[in-house]
């Protein structure tokens, strides 16, 4: 039900709209569309949250039986206790009734309290209880299956009907069908009990140690793609280092203390370096036969009807620029130079390793972030040393690398308690939890509390809790993110600008990344609001198994205990979120697709 | 170039990074400050720091299906009560495995003054030095607290209020408690001869003096307790009114009972303010800080830490001392209780050692997983029973077959269907092919009242008529149904009522479908939970017989007692026999344990006889756990796996 339109790109109608002088037009008069399409779905959002919430509490009203528990009582005194619960929940008073009571109670912001389960707690501050850790569990496996099927989803239409595609596309549908209670049990079995017990001996066996490294091998070989002799030449390379990465893990018994250490993170950090350079600069070398001289004009308008949503800001001409006019010589050097400063930044932030091993010593979460803001400060600094032609671009990929290279640095320090963390007695060994959000005990622990800092070890603690969760939830919901990436991005990928930057000579990458991926997340912009916006409705089930406490626990826990406040708190709230959703959706439609405005 | 140099740049940090992490083997800690975590790391891996018990430290998590929901047993939240049981102690009294009722004279004595022909005297004693973990005593104010605050008969002359759990046995005492001189004793009189009063009253879990002075605001906490009882009005302050009844109180069972009394309390203001502090305030569902005093505990634990639906910890109570020769001075030294819903979850944190004893519901998927665990030697596990019962009523009030009405009121013809009906019931059959598999040692229930395995049901059950009765016998029920000249008219048609949604009905259903198709068709009534348990008590007539299941709460036959007589809250069938009446009002007031027994045999041998219904089993449980915890078993009845704690012994 967008009300969004269409609207040729050519032809703003504003224009139309708008009197001779549009200069003289107050900002006012320009923002009414959208004051009043604003207004008009904020109403019309109001009047479904009245509908539904009038439906689900009939339905709850008629649904759940609020004297179960006494049906099949052998107190004496049964008939009193049910007489006492007709007056407690006002049973006799009829539903329809009692939902303007309700509805009274929520507009003078009473939204009740519990009378079983939750006795005595009231609605907002249950919920207020609960959304954190239905954020910790939710967010992270969202933006995981979101970067991990948008990823997969491209990688698997850039390889269309390939082995990787078909390979893809079948373990979309066997991870979508699968039940989630399932996924979770085999994750337990595989990725806590089974990991757990192999720390205790970190040993492969010998057909572990040939599949493994096989399997990644074909894997890597399939993604990377390539001629037959590339493709070969990948599969050695890759199942030999994941070979060698094996045997390390087992013979150097790194696992019992699995630190990276300046030198990983400085090999890890370049990588990033190594990547982001590809993606946003590109390693290709002048390619003289797109040296001659193409007017620049030309260029230009090629670039402008490119793509749709083309930012035709600094980069967007570069590309263009750097192929066209200067013949691929200035992009070469733009490539040089951001590569030198993501480098240093990644070897500047590896010198300091021992100044920030002191500066996270006693950190806590606001010392961290601030450590990483002063890093991407050092990162943008050095790319600015740098300068050069596109010292912007520099600044940028520096500032990015050593976001990353920070992020390994966090790691590196939180896999130092590894060690420490799994001798406390309450963990004994077995980190990977299968249970809850935290180990009992450990914040508590006077070993803890000797410690400069609680902060690493509950970071890692949470870590050891939320990893097997978030894996099941990304498995099971990544599925569709690929599914819909791969079709827009296939989709993309035939249309008339696709071809017409092949034409003019733009590199491959510069066609994929920015041409056609912007492109192909616009379908995504309508789903990704409203699984932001219904993330806090938490995972029924997969809290259910993991023993988390969050929205999808309170929720099956209140029908379960005829909590009709507490579901309606939670129905009211997650509709909201999702009503929200609906409207945010539309105004990103509009901004990441010029063809479409807000005002119909 | 440039490129050259960077390189080179890159070659030279790499080397002096692999270096530094070569030659500073844990290099963070040993270069950064951090070297402390090591030593502490020792320390946490040997025992706990902080504890100076000379034994090593033992520590205890167990796995609880249900999430509790406040620090109180005066909800009917199973884990509140088990938790309230560990924290607490049991009190005055606890049932063993064999069922039996175990005095706990560790903590105090209970006994019987006097008794006359409808009203019995009792007497409750907490032991000198008994006392809250604050140093408050334990004694009358909170047996006080305990009596008055389940009695529904306190009504009011203004302010208006109701107990959270008022209690029927409380609400037979007729007279204000006696309190002695010291403080501990309290004395009262049942207007009502109820043998099952033992099990009646336990002291508050709710501190007298904590709820004194979050209702009246008074500190001192011997002043509080003073305080509350005057509220209650004491002893000299009563108005008591003779034969009034309170409005909500059923009438039905007080037969023998004399005319009761209702308690007009002096001061309304102040009982209003300690039902709403008694009522609510020891609900909550996280550790309620800024309240510690709501944690305030009379046995061996006390809550240290409580993350919202996830996790409770418990540490010992140093204030702990009454512990004796009942209950001894428990072993562990930490109790961590996970709040684990899904059944398979439990197995999967006891195989994790996120847990060490778990209680999941049976299934042959827990039991199979269970098994497979204990075959590796770290875990044991049992399937002791539960207090649930399963069994089949008939409707003989609806105009079904069962009814005379259908017959033309003719009382034998609808016995003989009866009979006839219960005669084709597999129970053998369903107890082999359902409850074996999960408990191997399963048996038919023969008893209306009493638990396998408890003290009275080999005695019940040899006189009670259940081997002729509550067997399969088709030829014997074809022959009744010949005799009573209804061979043209087979089969009969009979509609079962029965929760759909448990897969363990259903199976049921279709075994007792396929026994005697010849003889009764039998109509799928089935309706999920929660629809059957109102059509169960909806009277509408439209099924003739419920499968479902009775709990039961102790050995005493008397909560039973509403099943069976005419017009009892719980008699579904509508059944309706004087005599029964009439050996129950014997049985509920009767003091003497084998006159009971000879009574109940009595009176369930015309349940038999008469065609009542069909007892089937009693549901299994599952219990498994580290098989380095000593002394874990399981009762039947309320606590199950946490009866013993004290008990408990890790061996490391």
């Amino acid at each position: 039900m967008s009300t969004a339109t269409l609207v040729e790109t050519e032809q703003p109608v504003e224009v139309e709209t708008l009197p001779v002088a549009p200069q003289k037009v107050s900002w006012f008069k320009h923002a009414m569309p959208t004051v009043a399409f604003l207004g008009r779905r904020l109403l019309s959002a109001a009047i479904v949250l009245l509908g539904a919430t009038f439906i689900v509490f009939m339905a709850l009203s008629y649904a759940l039986d609020f004297l179960e528990d006494l049906r099949l009582s052998t107190d004496p005194n049964v008939e009193l206790l049910i007489a006492q619960r007709i007056e407690l929940l006002n049973l006799d008073t009829p539903p329809f009734i009692r939902y303007f009571q309700w509805l009274g109670g929520v507009l003078t912001g009473n939204f009740g309290e519990g009378w079983n389960q939750f006795r005595g707690q009231g609605v907002l501050s249950m919920l207020a209880a609960r959304i954190p850790s239905t954020i910790q569990l939710v967010l992270a496996a969202t933006i995981g299956a979101i970067l991990f099927g948008v990823l997969v989803g491209i990688v698997s239409a850039l390889r269309q009907y390939t082995r990787f595609d078909y390979g893809v596309t079948f373990m979309s549908f066997v991870l979508f069908s699968l039940p989630s209670f399932w996924v979770a049990v085999l994750l337990k079995t595989w990725g806590a009990i089974g990991f757990n017990a192999f720390l205790n001996n970190p040993q492969f066996s010998v057909p572990v140690l040939i599949l493994v490294p096989l399997l990644l091998g074909g894997l890597w070989s399939a993604i990377v793609g390539g001629t037959r002799r590339s493709r070969w030449i990948t599969f050695a390379i890759a199942t030999l280092a994941t070979l060698i990465a094996m045997l390390l893990f087992a013979f150097t018994g790194w696992l019992q203390n699995p630190t990276l250490g300046p030198a990983g993170i400085t090999v890890l950090g370049l990588g990033v370096a190594m990547a982001l350079v590809g993606l946003m600069v590109g390693f290709n070398k002048p390619r003289p036969e797109f040296n001659p001289d193409l007017p620049a004009s030309a260029v230009g308008s090629a670039s402008d009807s490119a793509g749709i949503t083309e930012s035709l800001d600094s980069d967007g001409a570069d590309v263009a620029a750097r192929v066209g006019r200067f013949g691929g010589l200035r992009g070469w050097i733009s490539a040089n130079r951001a590569l030198c400063a993501a480098v240093s930044t990644v070897l500047a932030i590896a010198l300091l390793y021992i100044p920030f091993q002191f500066a996270f010593f006693t950190a806590g979460l606001a010392r961290v972030l601030l450590l990483a803001l002063a890093t991407v400060v050092l990162g943008v600094l050095i790319g600015w040393l740098w300068g050069g032609f596109d010292r912007r671009l520099s600044m940028r990929i520096a500032g990015l690398t050593a976001l990353g290279t920070f992020f390994f640095l966090f790691v590196d320090r939180v896999l130092q308690m590894w060690q420490f963390y799994g001798s406390l007695s309450q963990v004994a060994g077995r980190p990977i939890s299968t249970i809850g959000s935290q180990t009992p005990g450990v914040r508590t622990s006077a070993a803890v509390a000797a410690l400069g800092t609680p902060f690493w070890v509950t970071t890692l603690d949470s870590f050891t809790h939320v990893i097997l969760p978030t894996i099941a939830l990304v498995l099971i919901s990544f599925a569709s993110y690929t599914r819909y990436t791969r079709a827009s991005m296939l989709e993309v990928m035939n249309q008339d600008y696709i071809r017409t930057a092949r034409a003019k000579g733009l590199p491959e990458r510069v066609v994929t990344v920015r041409h056609a991926f912007r492109n192909a997340l616009i379908p995504l912009a309508t789903i990704i609001p409203l699984d932001f916006a219904g993330l806090l409705g938490g995972a029924v089930i997969t809290e259910q198994i993991f023993g988390w406490s969050g929205m999808g626990n309170l929720f099956i826990t209140s029908i379960r205990a005829q909590e009709i406040n507490m579901i309606m708190g939670y129905f009211l709230l997650i509709g909201t979120m999702l009503v929200i959703g609906t409207i945010v959706v539309d105004f990103i439609y509009a901004l990441v697709d010029p063809r479409i405005r807000v005002n119909a | 170039m440039k490129m050259n140099r960077l390189a080179a740049a890159v070659a030279s940090v790499l080397v002096g990074a692999f270096t530094l992490a070569a030659c500073s083997s844990p290099a963070p800690d040993a270069t950064a400050p951090a070297t402390t975590p090591t030593a502490a790391a020792t320390a946490g891996a040997t025992g706990e720091p902080g504890t100076d018990t000379t034994p090593a430290h033992q520590s205890i998590t167990l796995a609880m299906g249900t999430t509790p929901n406040g620090l109180t047993g005066i909800s009917p939240n199973a884990a509140n009560n088990s938790i309230s049981y560990i924290t607490q102690g049991p009190g005055f009294a606890f049932f063993d495995p064999d069922l039996n009722y175990v005095r706990n004279t560790d903590f105090g004595t209970f006994e019987e003054v006097s008794t006359t022909d409808n009203t019995r005297t009792v007497r409750y004693t907490i032991n000198d030095g008994v006392t809250w973990s604050d140093g408050t005593p334990v004694d009358a104010a909170d047996m006080i607290l305990a009596w008055a605050s389940s009695n529904n008969r306190f009504v009011s002359d203004g302010a208006e209020w109701s107990w959270a759990s008022p209690s029927f046995s409380m609400g037979t005492v007729s007279d204000f408690p006696i309190i002695s001189d010291d403080g501990r004793t309290i004395t009262f009189t049942y207007n009502d001869l109820r043998s099952d009063w033992y099990f009646q009253f336990g002291s508050s879990s709710q501190p007298a003096h904590i709820v004194a002075r979050r209702a009246l605001g008074i500190q001192d906490p011997m002043e509080a307790k003073q305080a509350l009882i005057t509220a209650f009005g004491g002893p000299e302050n009563y108005r008591a009114q003779t034969g009034t009844e309170t409005p909500h109180v059923t009438t039905e069972l007080s037969t023998t009972a004399g005319p009761l009394t209702t308690f007009v309390a002096p001061n309304v203001t102040e009982i209003a303010q300690i039902a709403e502090v008694n009522n609510n305030d020891w609900f909550f569902t996280s550790f309620p800080t800024g309240n510690e005093d709501l944690t305030i505990t009379m046995g061996p634990y006390q809550v240290v830490e409580w993350v919202e639906g996830e996790f409770m910890r418990l540490e010992r109570n140093p204030n702990f001392n009454w512990y004796g020769n009942v209950v001894g001075r428990p072993n562990v030294d930490e109790i961590t209780i996970r709040f684990i819903g899904d059944p398979m979850a439990q197995v999967q944190a006891l195989q994790n050692g996120d847990v060490d004893m778990i209680i999941p519901q049976i299934t042959a998927d827990t039991l199979a997983a269970v098994q497979n665990l204990a075959g590796t030697g770290v875990i044991d596990y049992t399937t002791p029973i539960t207090g649930t019962y399963e069994h089949i009523t008939l409707a003989m009030n609806n105009g079904g077959v069962f009814d005379p009405a259908h017959w033309g009121g003719n009382a034998e013809t609808a016995r003989a269907v009866r009979l006839a009906f219960l005669y084709t019931v597999p129970r053998e059959e369903i107890v082999d092919r359902l409850v074996r598999p999960l408990q191997s040692d399963a048996v038919v229930r023969d008893s209306f009242t009493q638990v396998p395995g408890a003290p009275a049901y080999a005695a019940v059950t040899a006189g009670n008529d259940s081997a002729v009765f509550n067997v399969q016998d088709l030829a014997q029920a074809r022959q009744l149904l010949v005799d009573a000249g209804l061979e043209d008219q087979l089969p009969l048609q009979v509609r079962l009522l029965f929760g759909s949604n448990d897969t363990r009905r259903v199976d049921q259903f279709e075994l007792i479908r396929a026994a005697a198709p010849d003889l009764f068709t039998l109509v799928d009534n089935g309706e999920p939970a929660p629809g059957w348990g109102t059509t169960l008590r909806s009277g509408d007539g439209s099924f003739d017989a419920a499968l479902f299941g009775w709990g039961s709460t102790s050995t005493s036959p008397n909560n039973a007692q509403s099943n069976f007589i005419t017009g009892g809250t719980n008699n579904i069938g509508g059944f309706h026999d004087p005599e029964v009446d009439r050996i129950w009002d014997q049985i509920i007031t009767s003091d003497s344990d084998s006159e009971i027994t000879a009574l109940t045999t009595q009176m369930e041998q015309r349940l038999f006889q008469d065609g009542f219904g069909a007892v089937i089993f009693q549901w299994p449980g599952l219990l498994a756990w580290r098989a380095n915890i000593d002394n874990v078993s399981a009762v039947p009845f309320g606590m199950q796996n946490v009866w013993n704690f004290w008990e408990w012994q890790v061996n490391h």
